[in-house]
């Protein structure tokens, strides 16, 4: 077993270091291939932060003061249910509001319990119309127990749609690129095989098995697949806050409304990304060595 | 240890290589396998190698029918075949003690058997002195052996050689059949095709001799013609 690994690694070392340039060429467009579909990822959980409390056709939030007794929050749930207006509502305790806090402003979580944070309905009304919305809001707003009625601006629908259509824009670069890598990685493993036919035809001679014969070609089409991941995940690591300031510094933006990704959002990216270079790798070298490695 | 009961090989559907073909060779046999060029000396080594496959016919290779053979089982088929060549088809880039251990490596034996196994090997045919050389560092003679000690090395049943003297000067040849004598003496099978009339005659062993892809001489302590 070791000297296996100990084989395949020397000869996939060796492939690469015979053809650099090939090497050095697939590795940069698997990067720019995952810097794409790292930044179609970002983007879309970017979007989906900023406008995280307008999700599934949420309008607008009835926010309730702080210290509300628990027959006014009834009464004020039994008129939602019974509005002809309104499809569908949720109420948000204090528990359930921290939880959202924590996911979007992880930073700041520390400072705030649940207990700072004020319980509210997210109310799905039956159009999306703007005349509706803004009567709807105006009864709840004097409502006894009401803090404040907010209701989801343009801004957010803009901003929802342009999310969608940057999305489509990268998902269709990051396919074409992921494309063009893949057959790159395709040519430099066909390369390695006619840089190595006589020891194949040896390895065949004396009864190597064809996945042994196939394996180092499959692993070197994985190394460049994984060292263009992280290169391209370096590239998103720091684009990352100049991005994000871009879009954040232009005018003065509300705390839940910021385009930005958490932590963990961004870590994940970057684990799909290493997958994602991974699969590129060996699907290139595995239709290379499918296509010219037969008995 | 091989058989064959009435094997044809047609190329591209015109270039008959071997027809009606068959005959019986036992373990620890030695044999000659003469014709002229085209005759179908190489076209019946590379079917019992599984290189080519019959159309018609059967090749029965140590036990077993090898035309239904899998093709994820051939590489087992060949680890107990040995196989020499004229060009010796040896690594350039690798020495000696590499391209013997490379046979090993590549069919996953363990550093602990590679290493007793090649020192073995290349002591038997005579190369204890060069481990470190490069083939191109080496006499025509020489090489054959790094290429018989390759063929060797992992002791197989059968050894197929196709014209492995073709190459070096007459001297030369019968110290390669002075080796080739020795490991069929280890009860290994030896076919070898070749046009080398001295040699044929000189060791009076069994010859097969095709014309055209058909047999038309199979003769104990035979010669060349």
């Amino acid at each position: 077993m070791i000297s296996r690994i100990s084989y395949f690694s020397r000869e996939a070392w060796a492939n690469i270091r015979r053809s650099v340039t090939l090497t050095v060429a697939s590795v940069l467009t698997v990067a720019v291939a995952v810097l794409f579909v790292g930044g179609t990822l970002l983007a879309r959980d970017a979007v989906e932060n900023s406008t995280a409390r307008w999700q599934d056709g949420v309008e607008f939030i009835v926010f309730l003061e702080p210290n509300i007794p628990g027959d006014q929050v009834d009464s004020l749930a039994s008129e939602l249910q019974q509005h002809p207006d309104i499809a569908s509502f949720t109420y948000f305790d204090q528990n359930m509001a921290y939880e959202e806090f924590k996911t979007l402003l992880p930073d700041f979580a520390e400072d705030v319990t649940p207990d700072m944070l004020p319980t509210s309905f997210r109310v799905v009304p039956r159009e999306a119309d703007g005349d509706l919305i803004s009567s709807l809001a105006r009864q709840f707003e004097i409502r006894p127990g009401v803090l404040e009625v907010v209701s989801a601006q343009e801004n957010v629908r803009q901003r929802q749609e342009l999310g969608r259509r940057i999305n489509q824009v990268l998902l269709v670069v990051a396919g074409i690129v992921a494309v063009a890598s893949v057959l790159l990685i395709y040519n430099s493993i066909r390369v390695a095989m006619f840089a190595r036919r006589r020891e194949v035809e040896v390895m065949k001679l004396v009864g190597a098995t064809n996945s042994f014969i196939r394996f180092p070609f499959v692993i070197e089409g994985m190394v460049h697949g994984l060292l263009g991941a992280i290169v391209g995940s370096a590239l998103l690591w720091s684009f990352r806050p100049k991005v994000e300031g871009l879009f954040n510094g232009l005018d003065k933006v509300a705390l839940f409304e910021e385009l930005r990704v958490t932590s963990s959002q961004f870590q994940g990216t970057i684990l799909l990304v290493l997958l994602c270079g991974l699969l590129l790798g060996a699907v290139g070298s595995a239709f290379a060595v499918g296509r010219f490695l037969d008995v | 240890m091989i058989r064959l009961e009435n094997v044809s090989k047609v190329y591209k559907g015109e270039t008959t290589a071997l027809s009606g073909v068959s005959l019986d060779i036992a373990k620890g046999e030695f044999v000659f396998l003469v014709g002229p060029s085209g005759s179908g000396k190489s076209t019946f080594l590379r079917l019992l190698t599984k290189e080519e496959t019959a159309d018609g016919g059967q090749v029965w290779v140590a036990g077993k029918e090898i035309n239904r053979l899998s093709s994820w089982k051939v590489p087992f088929l060949r680890r107990n075949i040995g196989s020499i060549f004229q060009d010796f088809k040896l690594l350039t880039n690798r020495t000696v003690y590499e391209n013997v251990a490379f046979a090993l490596e590549v069919i996953g034996r363990p550093g602990s058997v590679i290493r007793t196994q090649v020192p073995a090997i290349l002591d038997l045919v005579g190369l204890s002195d060069k481990y470190d050389s490069f083939p191109d560092e080496l006499s025509g003679g020489e090489q054959q052996r790094v290429s018989i000690a390759r063929a060797f090395v992992n002791r197989p049943l059968i050894l197929l050689a196709d014209e492995p003297t073709g190459n070096l000067d007459p001297v030369t040849s019968e110290e390669i059949m002075k080796l080739l004598d020795r490991i069929n003496r280890t009860g290994t099978t030896v076919v070898m095709a070749t046009h080398d009339q001295g040699i044929v005659d000189t060791m009076r062993r069994r010859v097969i001799e095709l014309d055209q892809g058909r047999l038309v001489r199979d003769q104990q302590q035979g010669v060349y013609a």
